[in-house]
């Protein structure tokens, strides 16, 4: 009886958390063309701010880089998925050295899993860096790696095809790819969480220097989960090429990363369903706030462009004031108990004051 | 009396308790010296006059009023404070250090002539008065410290742990300052771990025994005739003998 | 030749070192690492288009007042209830007041990128020594020499340079001296503002036109020359950000022009290797103060 509540117990919160994702591919598969696109964007979403999650949300460190992993999948899946002739024509000045790049070809599916490859080696390739950086300095950092990252895609043109959009990428992401892919980011999440690995790191999380005095080697264990994240979010991005067919270099800078901070702040970036309803919660704002500035609320009057930006930054506000664990804290969804006692306890486990970063 | 506290409780963190019922009185050119072990409370005590820790109950008066409520209160009340930590920034010159002890002064006049006193009684700090505070020796460090709080030209002046991790000769020269001090009429609470030469200098002292509670308090030979505090000094403050 | 160099790499060393005091200096007093920064800088650009018939001496003022106002708002509306908060904290604050700012402008006054024709003089060329230098670079120089002095005599020499200082250096304790947080926190505010309505303004010279998002890159430059010297002193930033812009300068005219385009990638790399290496800064001999 008693293992079977302590199954129940480590299981119910990933379940929860894909039956929320659930309902939302539900409500986009029967809904109309625009409830699909709002919620597979909103999937993708999950996905990203699962991935980012998986990192920020077990050590504490908060990065501003991860978009650079959406970027990686996004772009691997450009490239493998747009149709060889069309390719030729796009990408006429490659270098010799990457001329294969122009040959290469695959479906969806294993573009979709290249992606997460491509972004867990670039993932690999910076991890280093954050293994040694904690609070600000990783914080400026990874805010570095994303710059460096902009700077190459934007001026690398014969490669990246520079400022000009990416195009003729074809539909692979439909609401059931971008739910399945979810599911398992919360799975993979919840497991990583729950490993050995992961519960070291979210130890170093209270108290770095403890962590490290007691024999946790907090730098390989943030190196790992940087590693796992990356992967996640280069998920996220083969699913958005796959699904917008086209994408620019600007999607994947400051307003993107902006964006993803909101989310997992307003959900509590300490807490992997912190992650999922902030996602879910700032995509619908997002959506519903687009929908005033187009002024389809508003009997036509159309509000000016940034209206909606403007408004997100102001609950972003209000939230680092008001709440700075956001909606979920340190919680995470579960059936509601009937035994006496169990949120207080949970509730204990709040770091005392400091909210991010404070390692 | 200029400082009275009276039957204090202070929480420090979220639960544990640092000082449980304190009560103690400096009065008008008194030196008093507050001693115990490492964890007494008597940090504690002092972060609470100053308002750095809230007063979960009691309370703390300086000349009737009571400070520890709002910021900035206890300076206004005359309460000069020289931290454990000597708190000399590195950043600024020992001149700039100096002049940052009367930043809340309107008197800008007066405060040339006070700094100029300073001077006379720490020469060392007119030697290096345009050096960075960084290149000071401890010793040093403690002077301008003391100097610095001097400035305010406090009702009562409050020293921290001032020979904490000084040379034994260095230990000498802050004593001696503090003696020099109360001989000129300033009112001083001394709080230091070096019970003999405290009890050696002070007028009255107070022993304080963990959880923040006096476990008695007087002169050196009163101290000397209270069994509980020969136990817990672990000799007979009767010995050191009263000041002069 | 070498002459016009110098002015020109001096001058944009000065402007970089313009702002990363900006930078460092909040950094310093409040631990806010000022994404925000950016949208400074952009309120006084945009008085200096607003203001764009005046005489230029009455825009650069208005756009003093502007960044002024931009920032102490700022600090009102967003910093002030953050006080107590964590460097990333205040990060991601700083980061959603840059947003909020940034399309704050472009719903209102710049839906796009205006041009701000430069006051004639700019665009002459005058022959010191024998160089033909040109009086933009002249005027850089000069009006960012003059912001640096002033700035280092305000923040040597006056009892509020001496409290801000302190109130950089260990907050808690200039507190416990009377230093008093509802004053050096503004202070702190309009110096920057000031800097950054300056810095604006040069950059409106330079560049000839206002957008909203002309903040960004001054603004990383302000963050990379403050951790290139160390954020622990206001000298140190300095430096880093003088030695930024003469490198910089230097760099534009050595460089070959296809790798020009990759600048930032350099420059990042270097910031993530100083971080790495050398976290309280190349030229800061202090403990690094960052959380």
């Amino acid at each position: 009886m008693k293992s079977r509540n302590r199954i129940l117990d480590t299981v119910q919160t990933p379940a929860l958390l894909v039956g929320l994702v659930l309902l939302v591919a539900l409500a986009g598969a029967t809904g109309d063309v625009t409830t699909a696109r709002v919620a597979t964007l909103a999937l993708v979403s999950v996905v990203f701010v699962v991935g980012l999650s998986v990192f920020s949300g077990n050590s504490g460190v908060m990065s501003f880089g991860h978009v650079m992993f959406m970027a990686a999948g996004a772009y691997t899946t450009a490239y493998l998925t747009i149709p060889v002739p069309l390719k030729k024509t796009l990408f006429a000045d490659l270098p010799g050295w990457l001329s294969w790049l122009a040959e290469v070809h695959s479906s969806f599916p294993v573009a979709l899993l290249a992606g997460g490859l491509v972004a867990a080696v670039v993932g690999l390739v910076t991890a280093p860096v954050v293994a040694r950086l904690s609070g600000l300095q990783s914080g400026i950092a990874t805010l570095a790696m994303l710059l460096i990252t902009y700077n190459v895609l934007n001026s690398w043109t014969e490669v990246t095809r520079g400022s000009s959009s990416m195009i003729g990428i074809p539909r692979g992401t439909t609401t059931w790819w971008a739910f399945g892919v979810a599911a398992a980011a919360v799975v993979v999440a919840w497991l990583y969480r729950c490993s050995r690995g992961g519960l070291q790191l979210r130890a170093s999380r209270e108290d770095f220097w403890a962590a490290q005095a007691s024999g946790i080697a907090v730098g390989r264990h943030r190196a790992t989960a940087w590693v796992l994240s990356a992967l996640v979010c280069g998920l996220a991005g083969a699913l958005y090429a796959g699904y917008l067919t086209s994408f620019n270099v600007n999607g994947f800078f400051l307003t993107a990363t902006f964006s993803f901070v909101v989310m997992i702040v307003l959900g509590g970036y300490l807490s992997l369903s912190g992650a999922v309803v902030g996602a879910l919660a700032v995509s619908a704002l997002q959506e519903v706030l687009r929908r005033f500035q187009d002024g389809r609320f508003t009997g036509g009057n159309e509000l000016p462009a940034g209206v909606a930006d403007l408004i997100v930054a102001a609950v972003l506000l209000v939230v680092l004031v008001k709440a700075p664990y956001g909606l979920m804290g340190v919680r995470e969804l579960r059936l509601p108990r009937r035994r006496r006692g169990g949120g207080a306890e949970r509730r204990s486990e709040a770091p005392a004051k400091e909210p991010v970063g404070a390692a | 009396m200029v400082l009275r506290i009276e039957d204090v409780h202070l929480q420090y963190g979220s639960s544990v308790r640092a000082v449980q019922g304190c009560s103690l009185e400096v009065g008008e050119g008194e030196l008093v010296s507050l001693i115990g072990q490492n964890g007494a409370g008597k940090s504690t005590l002092v972060k609470a006059v100053m308002g750095e820790v809230p007063v979960a109950s009691g309370s703390i008066t300086v000349d009737g009023t009571s400070v520890a409520s709002k910021s900035y209160s206890t300076i206004r009340a005359g309460v000069s404070h020289v931290p454990e930590s000597r708190g000399i920034f590195a950043s600024l010159t020992v001149g700039e250090n100096l002049r940052l002890g009367a930043v809340t002064r309107k008197d800008k006049a007066q405060v040339a002539a006070d700094i100029e006193r300073e001077l006379e009684r720490f020469p060392i700090l007119r030697t290096y008065w345009s050096r960075g505070a960084s290149l000071l020796s401890g010793g040093e460090q403690q002077q301008l410290a003391i100097a610095r709080a001097l400035l305010l030209n406090p009702r009562i002046l409050l020293l921290d742990e001032p020979t904490l991790g000084l040379a034994p000769i260095v230990v000498d020269l802050i004593f001696d300052v503090v003696v020099a001090l109360r001989e000129q009429g300033m009112t001083i609470l001394l709080v230091e771990q070096n019970a003999v030469r405290s009890l050696e200098v002070s007028d009255r002292s107070y022993v304080l025994q963990a959880p923040g509670r006096v476990l008695g308090s007087g002169t050196a030979s009163e101290l000397g005739r209270m069994p509980a505090v020969v136990e817990y000094l672990g000799f007979s403050p009767a010995e050191v003998g009263d000041p002069r | 030749m070498i002459l016009e160099f110098l002015i020109n790499a001096v001058g944009l060393g000065a402007l970089y070192a313009l702002l990363t005091i900006g930078v460092a200096l909040l950094f310093g007093v409040l631990g806010l690492m000022n994404f925000a920064y950016g949208e400074l800088i952009l309120a006084g650009a945009f008085a200096m288009y607003l203001f764009r018939d005046q005489p230029w001496p009455f825009a650069l003022l208005m756009a003093i007042v502007f960044a002024v106002v931009v920032a102490l708002i700022s600090e009102r509306l967003a910093f002030h209830p953050l006080r107590n908060a964590d460097p990333v904290t205040l990060m991601i604050a700083s980061f959603a007041v840059s947003l909020a700012l940034q399309s704050l402008a472009r719903m209102t006054v710049l839906p796009r990128t205006r041009g701000v024709p430069p006051e004639r003089f700019l665009s002459h060329r005058v022959t010191i020594l024998g160089a033909d230098v040109s009086v933009l670079d002249l005027v850089t120089l000069v009006l960012c020499g003059v912001m640096l002095l002033v700035v280092a005599w305000l923040m040597g020499r006056t009892s509020l340079g001496i409290q801000l200082r302190a109130a950089a250096e260990d907050f808690r304790m200039a507190a416990s001296l009377g230093v008093k947080a509802n004053l050096v926190i503004p202070a702190a505010f309009v110096i920057v503002g000031v800097l950054s309505a300056i810095g604006g303004a040069v950059l409106v010279a330079r560049q000839g036109s206002v957008g909203a998002d002309m903040g960004l890159q001054p603004m990383l430059i302000g963050v990379v020359g403050a951790v290139l010297g160390g954020m622990s002193s206001l000298k140190g930033a300095a430096l880093g950000g003088f030695l930024l812009g003469a490198a910089t300068a230097l760099l534009e005219s050595l460089l070959p022009t296809d790798l020009i385009a990759f600048r930032d990638a350099f420059l990042f790399s270097a910031l993530i290797a100083v971080l790495v290496v050398r976290p309280q800064g190349l030229l800061s001999g202090a403990k690094v103060r960052v959380s």
